[in-house]
């Protein structure tokens, strides 16, 4: 559980699992929500990998993420999203600053 | 869903646990002469169902993680029969009131609904196995778990709460209700996939 509370502690991998909660996305399209390097995409989606919440399975050559909530996990989710640690949906995208 | 090493670990003791139990229980009922057939036959598949797991494992047709879930499933199933059987022994050396033992069950079952609602989403189809979109398939489990965990809340909120002769009534419509929309969800889908 420790990991899954480390994984929702972060706003980048909230914000990727509420992208994921609509559709399931290669790594490419997530990528472009973030203006961040790739290396830390990468160290996200490890971290919410290692968390198990979400699955990573290969297609062609892209890497198709997809959401792997349980209903507590979502539950978890929605509550770091109510009590405003969630990152605003007109302002998440392209609009994250970070560095390695 | 029940995939789980440590359920997978306790499940030949859960098995001699609820073995155990069912023959105090059967002891107790004969010298009552009650009928305490349904449980004991239950109780019974489960060392049944161990045979087949061990001859097919020695045969070599059983990977390591169907024997698993084989298990864990063998553990639940041993967990929800322990539940109304250790009540029951519990009742008859009036150790607790009559109307006990079945909100205890009933919450029991609740926490399962619960439990196996919760898992839901967690398991995911291979991506080439697909008969739908992912996106689908991926609302329709969220929505499935989510229905599932209301569902057994209900159930167990209203054995909890309601006076009994009041629960038998109310627990199954509420426990129904969210079963209903979540076939009717599917329905729908399935519906909207044939046309497209």
């Amino acid at each position: 559980m420790n990991k899954v509370f480390k994984a929702l502690s972060d706003p980048t991998r909230r914000r990727v699992l509420q992208l994921l909660r609509d559709k399931p996305m290669s790594a490419g399209e997530l990528a472009e929500h973030f203006s961040v390097s790739k290396p830390t995409m990468s160290a996200h989606f490890a971290v919410l990998r290692e968390a198990d919440l979400v699955d990573a399975s290969k297609k062609g050559k892209s890497i198709i993420y997809r959401l792997k909530l349980s209903v507590l996990e979502d539950a978890l989710l929605a509550f770091t999203g109510a009590i405003g640690l969630e990152l605003k949906p007109d302002t998440a995208p392209n609009t994250e600053k970070e560095t390695l | 869903m029940t995939n789980s090493k440590t359920l997978s670990a306790l499940a030949p003791w859960i098995t001699f646990g609820v073995v155990v139990l069912s023959m105090w229980k059967w002891l107790l009922d004969s010298q009552l002469g009650a009928n305490s057939f349904n449980l004991g036959f239950l109780a019974g598949f489960l060392p049944i169902v161990w045979i087949g797991i061990v001859i097919k494992k020695r045969q070599g047709r059983l990977s390591t993680t169907a024997h698993q879930m084989l298990t864990s499933s063998i553990s639940l199933a041993g967990l929800m029969l322990t539940a109304p059987l250790v009540f029951t022994i519990a009742q008859s050396y009036h150790l607790i009131n009559n109307g006990i033992p079945m909100r205890l069950n009933a919450l029991f079952f609740g926490a399962f609904i619960i439990i196996i609602g919760n898992a839901i989403p967690k398991v995911l189809v291979p991506l080439g196995a697909k008969q739908c979109s992912s996106a689908t398939e991926q609302s329709l489990k969220r929505f499935g778990g989510w229905m599932f965990v209301i569902a057994g809340f209900g159930y167990a909120f209203i054995w909890l709460v309601l006076p009994v002769p009041m629960a038998k009534d109310w627990a199954l419509p509420i426990l129904a209700l969210p079963i209903m929309l979540l076939i009717a969800r599917t329905f729908m889908v399935r519906l909207r996939h044939s046309q497209t």
